[in-house]
């Protein structure tokens, strides 16, 4: 039997032992007055690389009352490499009592391309009134 | 992560939020300097190996990670948003 093409008896390690590095990060303010649209962590996967983002979450809580509350709302964007953005995950509350809260998280791992954008917003339009906001995203990034 | 003060751009509007010029960072809360309800400048994380031995954003090293990326592979990339070094 003859056989063609590069022998292929060494596997590919698994991506995990592709030289992948933990990294983490994060926003959590606290008390945060209504502000404008605001693009509070970002991150781009770099040339030559992949991103398996293993756990995000986000969170909004109103602190003080507002006058009046118009949806604060934290959202999570992704951008694939050349194209457009699309809102993937968020958090928002329409109540204006203290301790009015939602809280979500990415069911499943997704994993980005070099070039890819993960993006982190925050908004709220109230009058008055404080939200305590929180961003929280672990991720691997590996040899592509 | 190095930690330095940034310029902010935008509208703070949806299409246009306020956001800094950089490919990968995040904002530290509290460090907002806001004039006339727009954010001017606020203290950001940076990965150490996105900025020089200063602090400040690297435009070589940046190009050099995301190289063949058309937004952040190109001339001047992070060079006007550095403002000081915060710690």
């Amino acid at each position: 039997m003859v056989r063609v093409g590069t022998p292929s008896s060494v596997a590919r390690p698994a991506w995990y032992d592709r030289n992948s590095t933990t990294s983490v990060g994060g926003y959590q303010g606290t008390g945060v007055a209504p502000h404008a649209a605001t693009n509070r962590l970002n991150v781009v996967v770099s040339s030559g690389k992949k991103l398996v983002a293993e756990i995000v979450q986000l969170r909004v809580e109103r602190a003080t009352a507002a006058t009046p509350a118009v949806r604060p709302t934290i959202y999570c964007e992704l951008t694939p490499s050349g194209g457009s953005a699309t809102r993937i995950l968020e958090a928002a509350i329409r109540g204006n009592n203290v301790g009015d809260k939602d809280n979500v998280s990415l069911g499943q791992n997704i994993t980005l391309n070099a070039g890819d954008t993960l993006a982190f917003y925050t908004v709220d339009g109230s009058t008055g009134g404080t939200c305590d906001l929180s961003i929280m995203i672990k991720f691997t990034i590996f040899d592509a | 992560m190095a930690r330095t003060r940034a310029k902010v751009v935008g509208k703070g509007e949806g299409g246009d939020p306020f956001k800094v010029d950089l490919p990968t960072y995040s904002m530290v809360p509290g460090t907002e300097k806001i004039e006339a309800g727009v954010l001017k400048s606020v203290e950001v994380l940076i990965p150490d190996d996105e900025v020089d031995e200063e602090g400040r954003p690297s435009e070589e090293k940046i190009r050099r990670k995301y190289r063949g990326q058309p937004r952040w592979d190109k001339p001047g990339v992070g060079g006007d948003t550095w403002i000081e070094k915060t710690s």
